[in-house]
């Protein structure tokens, strides 16, 4: 990595010319805070928004009544508040031990292991990321339903009753490990890769055999890092919401992700319930967030990257070799090809039925028909798309600007952009939906009921990943080719235009393609988003399926994969094309 | 490209836009719109329909939020409407009551006033305190008794439901079938029931006709015992819930509509219904918007709708006309022939239905 010194001194332009720019309308000073207001209008009003209704009764039309501290007191006063909560912690640490397990595995499997298949682990996985979660949580839920070929195979072959409820918390935990893997794989992957092996080398020598290393030095090393991502995990796990509200919901077990959607999808709404699990939960991220920062910045101390270069050493698995590879099959099996197999399955079928129990003669492409000929279905793939497009440049081009005030100017008051841009990763979707939607349900400005309110909270939501592409994009940079272009006289303006934007371009084509691919497929935000009239895949294919039109919304799961594949593929030859790196 | 210039642009275009959207706010038709549809709404000379004629040749629409099964009944009733009207296009939406009643609500605090008629079993009573309705008067109800009528005309009867026990047939064979609500109990039922979470038609309508039906202490008790069945809340509409019990995914369904029950065994399904005494009847009721953009079009529908014409309509098409002059197609649908006896939770519904939906999210939804 190309890291350049912290900067020590700003660019003569935004300190040595003083009179011109004062002059302009558009000195960077006045710019940057224009940026800044902004972030502040897209990422404050939702969080005022939800604390403001979790202290305020809300009336029969929804709107904020008079305040009241009831809601916190139902909130830590109700058995029924202490289950969810419960429920919450529950999924995420199984759901994060699954993930680490079946991540961290195949992590090792695939970078510090001689077995076979470690490319197609690594196509794999990065297929499962992209999935859209409520595609994954649908097929597992007909993969393990009444009527699915699990328990039709116990009932068939061991003569059993259904030996799985599907809409339970264990498959709740199963299906958000499973989906929470792919992460884990990677960020794992990341860390083996970058831990000196010479060490682990040492321990071959001296005689340890592979378990030895593996508890007596590997783990250590790996330790720092995989807190860090164990946590993330978590706080990803506990803000989750499709799993929750496709397996959980419809067996009566709720989260508070999805509590706070019941609060939401009552009649009156009940704000200010939901409100008072938003601030809970918000506190709690928040608070997990900070201290992963801190184990990380702690971690500094391992030191698992050292100046000397290293050559890749693979552990020689001998007999365990075989066992490895079907370890990383095993995965291709349950986390890829048995869901998408099986969407494709329900896809054809006349009315929804395991494998093996519809003759074939009646299988039929009428489910595609039908989706492809509904006017609404196919209008929330153009919405989709549109808000994609508009909140990934949204993203790109404000995060580009403010990157760029926050490492390369000492203007004052820079810090506030940092600050701003980082409000939204305590914002877990549903609540940035809360909030939003609240928001201008209350203001009058007529973005309520089209897209463009999505595109507000997505860009909101989304302004971290942003600043974390554009902000290690820059620091890649060398800053003398900006002071080259003030030296010969250009405007701070220009020489943004000219010379950082192009250096800036692998990194901002990265960022664009991350938060259009993510865009495309959340639900948490969309689901209180979207009105009858502006639906998005996601959320139509959440309706669908609460619909109980399966074989319906198995068809539209393949038209959504196949688009999505192709897109995938386009936007990686693109990439490579311009040798950018997309990392999570 | 020249930086300033195109920053200069940029933030133009952003003024713009945001001075767009704040002044797209604005300027919404005031006072004298909702003056004009209550004219409509309460106009009775005898030129009437004339009139209404006369103003919907003029507004050429008409916008209906309806809960009633869209390709069962309301786009008939739509299609027939326009071959008598063939200058006005009926635009329908359907969702469950709280759906429409929401989208109503969200709609009108953002000032954007689109529909005319909206419709439900529970849609007027969460309305009413509201007032986004318009009180109106049609002469065709004048013929309906009383409990198929609002008093103040803030809505008037469309079609009826009565909520019923749907079985698989191949799943669950008759001689198995529960018969009471006591049967509900039997432990072979266990996760084998299902019901949609709807509030004006499912779930919290059933905690409703129990808690009233078998009194507050005795119902609070069966509830319990209900809850521990692990019943499957399906967050959707009861026709779905009735397609995933057709499907074989539920073998029994609560609080399902008979009249879909038979629409469905009529064209083959292997479902059927069993009445669980008293049987939860339901009022689909249909109401006129404050701030309807077409309320001439909006009144000659509604006249329609009531109309023995509209009626028929509805039992051609197997639903329940609330007509006191249209019998049903199958008069075993309703109480009476059909050996149930209904009772109707309207009333109630509009005081209690907030604190139903309280005890079944209590009992029924973990943790709600």
């Amino acid at each position: 990595m190309g890291v350049s010194s912290e900067p020590r001194f700003a660019p003569a332009s935004v300190t040595a010319r003083p009179r011109t720019e004062r002059a302009s309308l558009l000195s960077p000073r006045i710019v940057m805070w224009l940026v800044a207001a902004v972030f502040a209008l897209l990422t404050v009003p939702p969080l005022v928004t939800v604390v403001q209704r979790s202290l305020y009764t809300t009336d029969f039309i929804g709107e904020p009544g008079t305040f009241t501290l009831d809601n916190y007191k139902h909130l830590f006063t109700q058995g029924a508040s202490l289950r969810v909560v419960g429920n919450s912690l529950t999924l995420a640490a199984g759901a994060t031990v699954l993930a680490l397990v079946v991540g961290g595995t195949l992590a090792w499997v695939v970078e510090r292991t001689d077995a076979r298949g470690r490319g197609v682990c690594r196509v794999a996985m990065l297929l499962a990321l992209a999935m859209p979660y409520v595609l994954y949580a649908m097929s597992w839920i007909l993969l393990l339903g009444p009527n699915g070929p699990v328990n039709q195979a116990a009932r068939h072959w061991f003569g059993l009753g259904q030996v799985v409820k599907p809409y339970s918390l264990p498959v709740m935990i199963f299906v958000e490990g499973l989906v929470s893997a792919p992460l884990a794989f990677l960020l794992l992957a990341a860390v083996l890769r970058n831990m000196d092996p010479s060490l682990e080398e040492c321990a071959q020598v001296s005689g340890a055999g592979v378990g030895k290393t593996l508890s007596r030095v590997s783990a250590p090393l790996v330790t720092p890092g995989g807190i860090a991502v164990a946590m993330l995990i978590f706080v990803r796990a506990l803000e989750a919401f499709e799993v929750p509200a496709m397996v959980g919901l419809p067996g009566g077990v709720t989260v508070m992700t999805t509590r706070i959607y019941l609060g939401t999808q009552r009649q009156p709404p009940d704000y200010g319930g939901a409100g008072a699990y938003a601030v809970l939960l918000m506190v709690a991220v928040g608070v997990l967030l900070a201290l992963s920062a801190r184990i990380t910045r702690r971690g500094a101390a391992y030191a698992t990257v050292t100046g000397r270069g290293f050559r890749p050493h693979r552990i020689r698995l001998g007999r365990w070799r075989s066992l490895a590879t079907a370890l990383v099959w095993l995965f291709v099996l349950v986390g890829l090809v048995a869901p998408i197999g099986l969407l494709v399955w329900a896809s054809v079928l006349p009315y929804y039925a395991a494998p093996g129990q519809i003759p074939t003669r009646l299988l039929t492409l009428h489910n595609y028909h039908a989706v492809l000929g509904q006017p609404a279905l196919l209008g929330s793939i153009t919405n989709t798309l549109l808000i994609g497009v508009c909140t990934a440049t949204a993203v790109c081009l404000l995060t580009a600007g403010a990157g760029w005030f926050v490492a390369r100017t000492r203007l004052r008051g820079r810090w506030v952009l940092e600050q701003l841009g980082g409000i939204p990763l305590v914002i877990p979707g549903i609540i940035m939906g809360l909030g939003v939607s609240a928001f201008y349900l209350q203001v009058p400005i007529a973005v309520y009921g089209t897209i463009w309110i999505f595109v507000l909270a997505f860009v909101a939501r989304y302004l971290p990943y942003g600043m974390r592409y554009t902000g290690s994009g820059l620091v890649q940079i060398g800053r003398e080719l900006e002071e080259a272009a003030v030296m010969s006289g250009a405007k701070p303006g220009r020489t943004f235009a000219r010379i950082v934007l192009p250096l800036l371009m692998p990194s901002l084509a990265a960022a664009w393609i991350f938060v259009f691919l993510v865009a495309g497929k959340e639900l948490s935000m969309s689901v209180l988003l979207s009105s009858p009239d502006t639906q998005v895949m996601a959320v139509s294919l959440f309706d669908l399926f609460n619909n109980g039109q399966i074989t319906q919304s198995a068809a539209f799961g393949v038209v959504w994969t196949l688009g999505l594949g192709v897109c995938v593929a386009l936007l990686s030859v693109i990439a490579r094309r311009a040798r950018i790196e997309i990392q999570g | 490209m020249t930086g300033p210039r195109t920053l200069r642009a940029i933030i133009g275009a952003v003024s713009a836009v945001t001075l767009g959207i704040l002044t797209a706010g604005c300027g919404q038709t005031g006072a004298s719109a909702a003056k004009k549809v209550a004219e409509v709404a309460q106009y009775t000379k005898a030129d009437r329909t004339n009139m209404l004629i006369a103003g919907a040749k003029k507004e050429k629409r008409l916008v209906w939020y309806t809960t009633v099964i869209t390709n069962q009944i309301a786009q008939p009733l739509a299609n027939a409407f326009h071959r008598k009207y063939p200058f006005i296009t009926v635009q329908l939406y359907r969702g469950d009551s709280g759906t429409v009643a929401q989208k109503m609500i969200q709609e009108y605090r953002t000032r954007s006033y689109r529909v005319d008629l909206i419709d439900g079993t529970s849609t007027s009573a969460m309305l009413q305190r509201t007032g986004f309705l318009q009180p109106f008067r049609s002469p065709e109800l004048a013929s309906y008794p009383a409990q198929f009528k609002d008093p103040s005309g803030y809505w008037g009867a469309e079609l009826l439901y009565y909520m019923v026990l749907a079985r698989n047939t191949k799943l669950v064979p008759s001689g198995q079938t529960p018969r009471t609500y006591q049967d509900l109990l039997d432990p072979k039922w266990k996760g084998k029931l299902a019901w949609s979470t709807s509030s004006g038609s499912g779930a919290p309508t059933f905690v409703g006709n129990i808690l009233t039906s078998m009194g507050q202490a005795r119902g609070t008790a069966y509830l319990h015992q209900l809850a521990g069945q692990g019943i499957h809340n399906v967050n959707s509409s009861g026709r779905s819930v009735l397609d995933q019990v057709v499907a074989g995914q539920f073998p029994l369904a609560l609080q399902v509509f008979n009249d879909q029950v038979d629409f469905s065994k009529a064209a083959g399904a292997p479902v059927d219904w069993v009445p669980l005494q008293p049987v939860t009847g339901q009022v689909s009721r249909i109401s006129l918007a404050a701030r309807a953009p077409h309320p001439d079009a909006a009144m000659l529908f509604l006249d329609f709708m009531f109309s023995k014409e509209g009626q028929q309509i509805v039992r051609q098409r197997g639903g329940i006309p609330a007509s006191p002059q249209v019998e049903a197609l199958r008069p075993t649908l309703k109480p009476g022939p059909g050996r149930f006896t209904a009772d109707y939770i309207q009333d109630r519904a509009a005081t209690q239905l907030s604190h139903w939906s309280d005890v079944y999210q209590q009992l029924f939804v973990q943790g709600g």
